[in-house]
């Protein structure tokens, strides 16, 4: 994801805005990290360039 | 998984194929019932960005909750967010347009997902939703394909998703009529 995207995103529960940790970037976007809630702390994962901001009981690993 | 999402993951690969490309022109002509100048487009369960290429604007972001998809929307250059459409990732008034294309038949919460595009639509922006019509003679085939090929698809009536976005808060205008239809939803500027 380009940085410029964290002016639009947010937490999807509380609508709250989000930090953005970088784990790895390239020239242009962000490949890997994480975006963590301000208001509530629930971090949600950027993998392979794009970040998963599913609701954490919509998330493929979360348990049912 | 949620919905329809386990199923798109499995076929992304063969969708660009095997669906027609959306109609340009129908779509256009959703997007110029906005009051305000579209420059920020998301299409919402926008899949592989299939009919987001179509379309003309500053700023094109997809949300779709199925990675697989999204995998494609990005090798076509798109912004991509994975996202539910019932619990959108987005702040309140950031995109002139939500388009939600072929997909509002896929979403477990359809009322959710209309409430949401209202909230992250500036005021003046517009919501636009093409759909199929079930109560046509293609509409009544598709419905049942859709469930022959294990999608849980419910199609609403060009009727039922006025009533849908007046609900809402939009004010629905009929676009285009007839098997595809598409409807415009503009959030008001007061």
């Amino acid at each position: 994801m380009k940085e410029d995207l964290m002016d639009i995103i947010c937490c999807p529960l509380d609508k709250h805005d989000l930090d953005l940790e970088v784990d790895e970037r390239d020239d242009e976007e962000v490949l890997a990290g994480s975006l963590v809630c301000t208001e509530c702390g629930e971090s949600y994962p950027i993998e392979d360039g794009i970040p998963n901001l599913l609701p954490p009981d919509m998330r493929e690993d979360a348990p049912a | 998984m949620h919905g329809d999402v386990a199923v798109f993951d499995r076929f992304a690969w063969a969708y660009d194929r095997l669906m027609p490309s959306a109609d340009a022109g129908a779509l256009a002509a959703g997007l110029a019932e906005a009051d305000r100048d579209v420059d920020r487009v998301v299409d919402v369960a926008g899949g592989s960005g299939r009919a987001l290429r179509a379309v003309s604007a500053g700023e094109r972001l997809v949300v779709d909750a199925a990675r697989g998809m999204l995998r494609q929307a990005t090798r076509h250059g798109l912004a991509t967010v994975q996202g539910d459409a019932a619990a959108l990732p987005l702040a309140d008034d950031s995109a002139d347009a939500v388009t939600i294309v072929d997909a509002l038949h896929h979403l477990p919460d359809r009322d959710g997902a209309i409430r949401e595009a209202e909230r992250v639509l500036a005021p003046g922006g517009v919501l636009v939703v093409a759909e199929f019509d079930p109560s046509t003679i293609r509409g009544r085939g598709l419905v049942a394909t859709e469930h022959l090929v294990g999608f849980a698809s419910r199609f609403d009536t060009p009727e039922q998703l006025h009533r849908r976005m007046a609900a809402a808060g939009l004010e629905p205008v009929l676009v285009e009529d007839g098997f595809g239809y598409v409807v415009a939803g503009v959030r008001s500027t007061a």
